[in-house]
């Protein structure tokens, strides 16, 4: 057996009761201890090639295959059970992915399957702990771990398995800068290991210096195959970055300036007084008389570490949560929980909890608020449609959109509510370029109207094109004195 | 959901493995169905309240349980007595008036039996959920060796359970920012409105999780072996097997103990006389 | 050099499916907590609430039964429910194995009339297996509190509303998100 993990020629799949194949003609080779980033649009085939790789197709998905494909020397396909006793996947959200409820426990589920004695299990868990530095958390609750952690979790029970080849599905959609890091160093260690790794992604700039290959796919044909290290920058010279949906190499966090900083030049819209707040049967404070200001028209950026409080924040702000002490002013108007929920509005991360209605034209007028008489809602959905690029899917039912296309949905919802305040909690996690960017233009375009965003995303690209001003939230000394 | 919640291994006051719980259990609340003798049900009350106090050290949770449990009783009486009162007095000078007179006074001539006979089935069961978690819960899944087609929905079941009540509380949130809300009130004028708002997106998220999920699972073959081995391994000890003991001796000891007295009268059937009872049998 | 290897090994044919045992299980555990989190809003015995709730358990299982759509699945549903029951609170035992014929029965009658493509014969089944049920739940109540009438009496009312609920909103309701769903692609034609 040589070096080739995988020896891929002219592949080609197309889905049961589908005209036109999902992958055409792809073709590429990753050696032992190599990485590849397989990256392009949303539909580009990026999906339909990772099922390939892992055996689910053709055994969990049936449809026609064509073409040759070797992974470690072995001819493919080959039955789901060889396969995966060499390829392990990481999948986008580690939380469906997880079956265990302890850590160890879930790390051990593939060979508690494999039939593995328990010794060598025992071994193979410490092991694969060790390596992912989890040796602390082995006992606990996967219901306790961050997304971080869950991520790495799930790719100790990867490395336990002892894969050769470890495919990974948008690992940094729902990451912070910070995991996001971390995580480049666990490819690079999986590496050394002589592990094969392909990489499913739309952020590109973590992956500097990681990858050895690039395999850029559009309307499941190859566009690009680079190779070396130096890949990623040779991708960044394609002419039609922007036009294949891809996002941008070169991104750094922004340095934005202080909200507070804002405060004497544009008048707020949103005022926090002195505002305290603790979880019921929760003895430490997550805020304790925390004063801030959101300026108008301005998009302002919520950083601050994992656990601090971001999305709490939203939810105070939105009256879905109460204060235990201070208040909210809106307009210069003391605003109590319920006047509140009507005046914000909130997307959230979730966007499946988010759509209820038969169509995406039905979703948007159920959107508005009820004093709005009938025919203006009809105006301003036509328009959000319009604006969205959603007018030809509007007789769509709102579950069968692509991801992209809900993102923008939610967002023309929350907007059809004409709010004083719109937040957005993760907007873009696991969109392409061209989808972000359309969410970064609108809401610009919408806070130079006047509006008022705030904004808590780990997508630096996102921050770098839409965010203002910065609002930073520390984590009080209680919360961390309560966590330990 | 406390018997769902996760928390670390605590070291269990009596050390019993969870599958002698269960047994306990199950035996005590499939036997009380077939006792009707107030004497034995109060002995069985008895032992098996010693046996709840015993193997949770939980005093305040218990009287909380026993509390809660006694006004729901003593609530439920009410209400029927009430509506039984209510609706006799709607139809006072008919024929079915009388009938309904006669209903409210059984409920009140014969509640203690029914009562007596909830009391062992509660004291076990609480007895197995104050000591209950997700890890114990799936490791007895594993050390029973269920066939596939039951452990991975049970495997899934209570995994999900405490991700599903956040995907709850989150979706209640998306609906109160539409300007609805999922409340009692909201629900009892616009029912069908609620309903549209709470099954379409669970269901949907519900079955995108599933693909995933499935997905997951097969690429681990979770569910395949024919003798899948186990990191964590669940022995049952000395112990285990003479509380086991003690359970099938007691069970057996208390239905005996019934078959030898007469049968109450009850509207399953007529009183039978018991063997000993029976003309010629001294 | 391309050649077609559709099947070129055998697919191990298994009745179900692990998605459909996956989607089983997360059926059951959604139902549970929804049961829990309306009868907290509402109140355990509140006939409404036992209306709304019946309503939204019957939808998700129309829901549930077309997903799935092959032969055993009411009593595969049934089977999971019981065994939670079983494991977590050590009940249920008594009224396992008729519950058990009664949705293989059903299984069978929706398998007879169309089977599970007609959302016509899923109805049916599911009407006549919540009805059956019920049936099941008067039995339990007589044999539990046999020496008092008024209260088997009153337990036997106490199921009409949610049957109602199950009849007026969870079939109708059911049939029509399914439509939806399957038009949205999220549930594939059997």
């Amino acid at each position: 057996m040589n070096d080739n993990w995988i020896k891929a020629s002219d592949l080609t799949y197309t889905y049961p009761f589908q005209k036109e194949p999902a992958l055409n003609g792809v073709s590429f080779e990753l050696r032992r201890g190599e990485a590849m980033l397989v990256t392009g649009p949303s539909g580009c085939g990026k999906s339909t090639l990772m099922r390939i790789l892992n055996g689910l197709i053709p055994e969990h998905f049936r449809g026609t295959l064509e073409g040759s494909l070797e992974i470690c020397g072995e001819k493919c396909p080959a039955p789901l059970e060889r396969i995966s006793r060499r390829v392990g996947t990481v999948l986008q959200n580690p939380e469906e992915q997880i079956m265990a409820t302890v850590v160890e426990e879930e790390v051990a589920l593939a060979l508690e399957w494999q039939s593995v004695p328990r010794a060598e299990m025992r071994k193979r868990v410490d092991e694969a702990l060790r390596v992912m530095d989890l040796s602390d958390l082995a006992g606990r609750s996967v219901f306790s771990l961050s997304s971080g952690e869950r991520q790495k979790c799930v790719i100790a029970s990867v490395v336990a398995a002892s894969a050769d080849i470890v495919v990974m599905d948008e690992p940094t959609a729902n990451l912070s800068p910070e995991a996001t890091e971390d995580l480049a160093g666990i490819v690079a260690r999986l590496k050394k290991r002589g592990v094969a790794v392909v990489i499913v992604d739309h952020r590109l700039y973590w992956l500097r210096g990681v990858v050895d290959r690039v395999l850029v796919l559009n309307d499941g044909r190859t566009v690009a195959a680079l190779e070396g290290l130096e890949c990623l920058e040779g991708l960044g010279n394609l002419e039609n970055l922007d036009s294949l949906g891809l996002r941008r190499i070169d991104v750094s966090r922004p340095d934005l300036r202080d909200a507070a900083d804002l405060s004497g030049t544009v008048p707020p819209s949103v005022v926090l007084r002195d505002l305290s707040f603790r979880y019921t049967r929760c003895s430490c404070w997550i805020y304790r008389g925390i004063s801030a200001a959101l300026p108008r028209g301005k998009i302002t950026a919520v950083v601050g570490a994992n656990g601090a409080g971001k999305t709490t924040l939203a939810r105070l702000l939105c009256g879905l949560l109460r204060p235990a002490s201070g208040e909210i002013e809106i307009d210069s108007v003391p605003c109590p929980p319920r006047r509140r929920r009507d005046n914000v509005a909130f997307v959230m991360q979730q966007m499946d909890i988010q759509l209820y209605m038969r169509t995406v034209e039905e979703e948007l007028l159920f959107s508005a608020p009820r004093s709005v008489p009938k025919a203006e809602r009809r105006k301003d959905a036509g328009r959000w449609l319009e604006v969205f690029g959603l007018s030809h899917l509007k007789d769509r039912h709102p579950h069968s959109l692509s991801g992209g296309e809900k993102q923008r949905l939610v967002v023309a919802c929350a907007l059809m509510k004409r709010p004083s305040l719109l937040i957005l909690d993760e907007p873009t996690s696991g969109l392409d370029g061209r989808n972000m960017r359309i969410i970064a233009r609108e809401l610009r375009e919408y806070a130079s109207r006047g509006g008022t965003v705030l904004l808590i995303t780990h997508d630096l690209e996102l921050l770098s094109l839409a965010a203002d001003c910065r609002l930073e939230i520390a984590r009080t000394a209680e919360v961390q004195e309560g966590e330990r | 959901m406390r018997a769902l919640s996760v928390k670390s291994e605590s070291a269990d006051p009596c050390g019993f493995d969870f599958r002698t719980r269960l047994l306990a259990s199950l035996a005590f609340s499939t036997v009380t169905i077939y006792l009707s003798d107030e004497r034995i049900l109060a002995a069985l009350a008895a032992a098996t309240f010693a046996y709840l106090v015993a193997s949770t050290r939980r005093y305040r949770l218990v009287a909380a349980a026993y509390a809660l449990m006694l006004a729901m009783s003593l609530l439920s009486i009410g209400v029927i007595w009430g509506s039984y009162s209510l609706i006799g007095a709607m139809l006072a000078g008919t024929k079915m008036a009388a009938r309904f007179a006669q209903m409210k006074e059984s409920v009140l001539g014969n509640f203690h039996t029914p009562f007596l006979r909830m009391l062992p089935s509660m004291n076990v069961m609480l007895a197995l959920v104050l000591n209950l978690s997700v890890q114990k819960f799936t490791g007895t899944l594993k050390a029973l060796r269920m066939p596939r087609v039951v452990f991975l929905p049970l495997l899934v079941f209570c995994r999900f359970v405490p991700e599903f009540v956040d995907v709850v509380r989150q979706l209640r949130d998306a609906v109160r920012m539409r300007g609805f809300s999922v409340s009692f009130g909201s629900a009892f004028v616009h029912p069908f409105q609620t309903v549209r708002l709470t099954v379409v997106p669970l269901a949907v998220r519900t079955l995108r999780m599933a693909d995933n999920l499935a997905m997951a699972a097969e690429m681990r073959r979770v569910g395949y072996a024919a003798r899948p081995t186990h990191l964590t391994a669940s022995v049952l000890r000395r112990r285990d097997w003479l509380m086991m003991l003690a359970t099938v001796a007691l069970t057996a000891a208390v239905a005996f103990w019934q078959s030898t007295l007469p049968q109450k009268p009850s509207m399953m059937g007529r009183a039978r006389p018991s063997a000993a009872a029976q003309p010629g049998s001294n | 050099m391309s050649s077609t290897f559709h099947s070129p090994f055998p697919i191990p044919r298994i009745y179900w499916r692990t998605e459909d045992l996956v989607v089983v299980g997360l059926f059951a555990a959604l139902a549970k907590v929804v049961s829990l989190a309306i009868a907290l809003v509402g109140g355990g015995m509140n006939p409404f609430t036992l209306f709304l709730k019946n309503g939204v358990s019957t939808a998700l299982l129309v829901v549930l039964v077309a997903r799935v759509g092959r032969f055993g699945v009411l009593a595969l549903q049934l089977f999971v429910t019981h065994m939670v029951s079983l494991l977590m609170f050590g009940g249920g035992m008594i009224s396992f194995l008729p519950a058990l014929a009664i949705a293989l029965f059903c299984d069978g009658l929706i398998a007879l009339f169309g089977g599970y493509r007609r959302l016509a014969a899923v109805l049916a089944g599911v009407a006549l297996y919540d009805f059956l049920l019920r049936g099941i739940s008067i039995g339990m109540s007589m044999l539990s509190a046999r020496e008092n009438a008024g209260m088997v009496m009153m337990a036997a009312v106490m199921i009409v509303p949610g049957y109602f609920g199950c009849l007026l909103v969870g079939l109708p309701f059911g049939a029509k998100f399914v439509k939806e769903l399957r038009h949205a692609g999220i549930v594939r034609e059997v």
